[in-house]
């Protein structure tokens, strides 16, 4: 396929339509002498047919691996940016969890305060439940 | 807050009350709904394109061939557009982070982010069961207790609400690569998949001939391979439909993102809810038409 990669995107479909339509030429043929070819000529004529088709699939195929090569830079560079999006996302929720840390950490304080070991205990275990999240 | 002394906390809540009528990001999350509309309609092409190919195929040998033999010509078919089943691997994956870049857009844009009410609730129930260490006298009186909760509410929403406008505007950034991505989307619709069309009905109307050639010999076969292909035939052209409602959408998306990201410091400007609605128009006619990507029936 060396010489393949020479072509440029536009050449590879013009060249997948133009066989395209050379084996719908072939075809044409086919149903116009079908009652006069003989059968081995018929299957040998299906044969050219079947191989112009291979064909047609490769030109698109490459064709569309062109397309998707020319977008591979922008892909990425979105990709970068969902990631750096999720990451704020992130952000935005620990800002939440830091709040609600807050609050448990003033409820361990005023037990502490209180010198009530048994709200120590308790509001030290609800701290511990949610550890607050590093940004 | 260090000089609390002329930033009294009535003037910051005015403050924060004020800022929140600014930040109605709506129009961003309109965006990113008919983006993944977009993208959701683009995925049958893939395997539209496929499927153009080995269709095309199995008619062909169903009604040209002397010995047909279905399963046999279904593998032939399958490993001769097997380059192409490949190929569009590549494009899946652009289709899908348009999909998650719009899903990204759509979770950052989210009103219910900036409000923690319920955090915060949680904080000034805490504050409120601290005494002054002499006796049961509450620390903070309840009125200045709900004024302190409030304003941290509101000072916790507007940090919020500014790290939601600068991941937009990071997100927005990348225009020109959804630009690139989109356009590449376009031309597999317009090269690839109305190719596969094409070849299709070029074929089918040769077909057409051969049945009629049959009909005198086998009057029902080719009553019912004549009315299949006529069938198909419709739906075909429906399809090529597709691709112009897709282009036109794809066209209404680029527009949109440039406008969006223009006017991401005045997100209710004229110019861009007139765009917006657009977009969302072509996504409407474009979801009417995707319905012919389904198989053509009686």
């Amino acid at each position: 396929m060396a010489q393949l990669t020479e072509l440029t995107k536009e050449q590879a479909y013009a060249i997948a339509d133009s066989l395209a339509q050379a084996s719908s030429l072939v075809l044409e043929l086919r149903i116009r002498q079908r009652t006069s070819l003989a059968p081995p000529d018929q299957d040998l004529l299906e044969q050219y047919e079947n191989h112009l088709d291979q064909m047609v699939a490769l030109f698109r195929a490459y064709g569309i691996s062109l397309i998707a090569e020319g977008a591979e830079q922008a892909r990425s560079d979105i990709e970068g940016a969902i990631a750096k999006g999720k990451a704020q996302l992130k952000r935005i929720a620990d800002v939440k969890a830091a709040i609600s840390a807050a609050a448990k950490l003033v409820d361990l304080g005023a037990a502490i305060l209180s010198r009530d070991p048994f709200a120590i205990g308790e509001a030290a275990a609800s701290l511990r439940a949610k550890p607050e999240k590093q940004g | 807050m260090q000089r609390p002394s002329r930033f009294t906390i009535p003037t910051l809540l005015l403050a924060g009350l004020l800022l929140d009528g600014c930040t109605n990001l709506a129009p961003v999350r309109t965006f990113a709904e008919q983006t993944q509309k977009l993208s959701a309609s683009f995925d049958p092409m893939l395997a539209g394109t496929l499927n153009s190919c080995t269709d095309n195929a199995m008619r062909k040998r169903l009604i040209m061939s002397n010995r047909f033999d279905a399963q046999a010509s279904e593998q032939a078919a399958q490993a001769d557009c097997l380059p192409i089943a490949q190929a569009s691997i590549p494009i899946a994956r652009l289709n899908d982070v348009l999909l998650r870049y719009a899903q990204t857009l759509a979770k950052v844009a989210d009103d219910k982010l900036p409000v923690h009410k319920q955090e915060f609730t949680a904080l000034g129930d805490a504050l409120g069961g601290l005494t002054q260490s002499d006796g049961d006298a509450p620390l903070l009186d309840a009125d200045k207790l709900s004024k302190v909760v409030k304003l941290s509410q509101h000072l916790s929403r507007l940090a919020t609400q500014r790290l939601q406008k600068s991941t937009l505007r990071e997100l927005l950034d990348e225009q020109e690569a959804v630009i690139i991505v989109s356009n590449a989307l376009k031309e597999y619709a317009q090269r690839s998949y109305r190719a596969g069309l094409q070849d299709e009905l070029r074929d089918l109307q040769l077909l057409r001939s051969a049945v009629d050639g049959a009909a005198p010999r086998e009057p029902l076969a080719a009553n019912y391979i004549r009315t299949r292909l006529y069938l198909e035939s419709k739906q075909l052209q429906e399809r090529q439909k597709i691709v112009a409602s897709y282009v036109r959408a794809v066209d209404s998306l680029q527009a949109s993102i440039i406008s969006l990201r223009a006017n991401l410091d005045s997100l209710q400007a004229a110019e861009l809810q007139q765009q917006l609605a657009q977009f969302s128009e072509h996504i409407d006619a474009l979801q009417q038409q995707a319905v012919f990507y389904a198989p053509a029936r009686w």
